[in-house]
């Protein structure tokens, strides 16, 4: 006569067996293959990003023990009034990036994968300012951008009789100026994505718009861009997020000027660590960025959910 | 234009919390025998062979005087960017030089070792500059480094172009309407900018800060421990005004008015640059590594916009690693004025270092400095190292002859790098924007000034 199983009894079988289960179907060895990972991710990625979440709230110099300030280095960063002057520049620089950068890309791709010859050729080309490491490519740059008659850029407006412009000297005219040569340092690598994305689209609806007589124009709009519509919403998240963390081209451009006309939310944090050494106010500041860029991709996808295809 | 090149500034936000993530000291390397270990910056690389044999001579020498300190060399210089992380990873040295510039801020953050009493009972250490000691000191007088090396700012400017412009380059400006005038002389008569001025990542404010002073004028007032502005009136003023002639009267300063420390030096080594204000060590990076000739390489001290202006001073310190043992300290201040006064006091030390810093052709001999000592002193380490001199000495006579006369201002003393960034901006709007009202922009800077020393 065996004796009814208890509720917890029952519970414990049940445990037992999915354990047993997940052994048997391989738990083990895929976790001895996942230790690696999680020990180089959790080491280099998630433990410094908890740290970084623990700073924000101290105060440290790094020699005696940290102090906790609660939120003291938010509210000195929120009042910080190069703070409002950063965001702003920040975002001034994504704009630009979306109007102008944006569109370039797939306009080269869409250019390239048109081409009947020399494909390949129009391919490196494009992607050729993407070698380039981005110290050199920006100091050439400084030097296209000569103030002087004598400057690249002010001899090639010459030719079409304007200028000469001040370029990266004048505050309203230095954030336009890095955001181009961002645009040409970048676009190539963006370019190569949408070519493969471009050839995974379906050739019969080329060859059917073809036929009812639709110009290039139209097949762009009405065939690839809706059969690329996800990749494009990704590009442009990633994109967005990219932007407002920008940093190398206004640090080694302007260093942040013409007063402060290209500080950029990354520049203030740099100067809060490494000139300041508030390593407080720069976590705090970090934390903020974070936490915008994590509900601005929130508010993103649900924008957008109703036109992606996934 | 995806991705954008944020890997900077990843590896900046990655540095800042990898560097919470250490915090391994260097203040337990005493041996059981007793023995002190202290590691010590600016060892020279192998490139610099007669140097390097010099500092291994030196750390043998030592070692042998001091049996229980055992000296471990590094590579390490100081840069103001890696030095946080440094520190917080316990990879600084024991004892490395900084500059004066950033004295200050070390001390206000508490990231400097206090050393007053191994300094004041030190032979050597006692016996500085009380003037050039107040650099590394706080309010209440206590010590924070070894100042070994001084200067005060100069007007350094290219010979070949004031010939060309019919300037005399014995003769260079004392006065601000002086180099105005030369300014704008070489400009009209060559094409290349009569004055330059730096502009970025805190220079600008750390040389509009010179400027003034030479108007007589102030930063910061300390009032019952707190500290305000004090740059808003007639000397920056002046500057400022100085400036905006130069630059939009005169068309004196050519086109590029960004430049941070580095690129003025190397647009001024290029001969683009008539005059800019900086230090007479610049001659060594200009000759020796960016293509300079020393013979075309005029320093003069900084002119006068008044006659009470004064001169601003800057120079290196030898820092002690705030994590070090009190024994490592006491070691590290010895070996610091060991390898670092005594060439200046003892004719051996003088002699070696000049002999060797000539050999690697990468250091220069006899340039200008202020001297720590007295006067004598000054004349007996001049004979020793004069046949190793390898700068042209006649270019440092309007320098050198005016420099001990000069009145000394050291830098503001109350978060002097953020006042800095502050007046980086006022200085670029100045230079960048032809209407700039002069009066506005120092009221609205010394607002902002006002807020952040409140805060500090």
């Amino acid at each position: 006569m065996s004796l009814p199983l208890s509720a917890e009894d029952g519970r414990a079988t049940r445990v037992t067996r999915r354990v047993a289960r997940w052994v048997r179907r391989g738990g083990i060895s895929t976790l001895v293959f996942l230790i690696p990972t999680l020990v180089v991710f959790g080491l280099f990625s998630w433990w410094p990003i908890a740290r970084g979440l623990v700073l924000a709230f101290q105060q440290t110099n790094l020699v005696t023990a940290a102090e906790w300030v609660g939120l003291d280095n938010f509210r000195k960063v929120l009042a910080d009034p190069l703070l409002v002057t950063a965001a702003g520049n920040t975002a001034w620089f994504a704009l630009l990036a979306l109007v102008f950068g944006y569109p370039a890309p797939l306009a080269l791709a869409v250019f390239v994968r048109e081409l009947r010859r020399g494909r390949a050729l129009f391919s490196v080309l494009a992607y050729l300012p993407v070698v380039l490491p981005p110290v050199v490519a920006i100091l050439l740059w400084r030097v296209f951008y000569d103030a002087s008659d004598s400057g690249l850029f002010n001899t090639l407006a010459r030719g079409l009789g304007l200028g000469p412009f001040q370029w990266l000297q004048d505050a309203r005219s230095a954030m336009p100026s890095i955001v181009l040569e961002a645009t040409w340092a970048n676009a190539g690598s963006t370019m190569i994505i949408y070519l493969a994305a471009l050839s995974g689209v379906r050739t019969d609806l080329y060859e059917a718009a073809e036929i009812d007589g639709a110009s290039i124009w139209r097949r762009i709009v009405h065939v690839t861009l809706p059969q690329m519509r996800t990749i494009l919403l990704i590009t442009l998240l990633l994109q967005i997020i990219g932007t407002f963390q920008v940093f190398t081209e206004p640090f080694l451009f302007t260093g942040g000027g013409p007063a402060n006309a290209t500080t950029t939310i990354l520049m203030l944090l740099y100067n809060y660590a490494f000139i300041n050494g508030d390593y407080g106010g720069a976590t705090a500041l970090s934390v903020l960025l974070a936490v915008f860029l994590g509900l601005l991709s929130l508010l993103y996808f649900r924008l957008t959910r109703r036109w992606s295809t996934t | 234009m995806l991705t954008t090149r944020w890997r900077a500034g990843a590896v900046t936000a990655l540095a800042i919390l990898a560097a919470t993530a250490c915090s391994a000291g260097s203040g337990t390397a005493v041996s059981d025998d007793g023995t002190v270990t202290i590691t010590v910056g600016q060892k020279p690389t192998p490139d610099q062979a007669a140097a390097l044999k010099t500092w291994t001579d030196r750390v043998a020498q030592f070692e042998k005087a001091n049996p229980k300190v055992k000296i471990e060399g590094s590579e390490y210089g100081y840069d103001v960017q890696t030095f946080q992380a440094d520190l917080a990873a316990g990879t600084l040295p024991t004892v490395v030089a900084i500059p004066y510039t950033d004295v200050q801020g070390l001390i206000e953050r508490k990231q400097l070792a206090d050393v007053t009493d191994v300094v004041k009972a030190s032979p050597v250490g006692g016996k500085i500059n009380p003037e050039v000691l107040k650099t590394v000191q706080d309010a209440g007088g206590h010590i924070f480094g070894l100042p070994v090396q001084a200067y005060t700012m100069s007007l350094n400017y290219n010979r070949a172009l004031f010939r060309q412009a019919g300037l005399d380059p014995d003769r260079p400006p004392a006065t601000w309407e002086e180099v105005r005038r030369a300014a704008k002389a070489i400009a009209d008569k060559t094409g290349k900018a009569g004055y330059a001025m730096m502009t970025t990542n805190n220079t600008g404010g750390w040389v509009l800060t010179a400027m003034t002073y030479t108007y007589g004028g102030a930063i910061e007032k300390v009032n019952g421990g707190k500290a305000s502005a004090a740059f808003a009136d007639a000397p920056m003023t002046g500057a400022l005004t100085t400036l905006q002639q130069m630059r939009w009267t005169d068309n004196a300063m050519g086109s590029n008015f960004l430049f941070n420390q580095k690129q003025l030096q190397q647009e001024f080594a290029g001969g683009k640059v008539g005059m800019y204000i900086g230090t007479p060590g610049d001659y060594r990076d200009a000759v020796t590594t960016m293509g300079a000739k020393g013979e075309d390489f005029g320093v003069a001290p900084l002119p006068l916009g008044s006659p009470d202006g004064g001169t601003l001073t800057g120079g290196a310190v030898q820092m002690f690693n705030p994590k070090a043992s009190k024994q490592q300290i006491e070691a590290a201040v010895k070996w610091a004025e060991f390898f670092w006064l005594e060439k200046f006091t003892d004719q051996d030390h003088a002699v070696t270092d000049a002999k060797a810093a000539n050999a690697d052709k990468q250091y220069s001999v006899g340039l200008p400095m202020l001297w720590l000592f007295d006067e004598a002193s000054k004349k007996r380490y001049d004979e020793w190292i004069k046949p190793y001199v390898n700068t042209v000495q006649a270019n440092f006579t309007p320098y050198t002859s005016k420099a001990a006369s000069l009145k000394l201002m050291i830098e503001p003393p109350v978060a002097g790098q953020k006042v800095y960034a502050n007046l980086d901006s006022v200085v670029q709007t100045v230079l960048t924007q032809k209407d700039a009202d002069v009066g506005k922009l120092l009221a609205d800077a010394s607002k902002a000034v006002d807020g952040l020393l409140a805060n500090s």
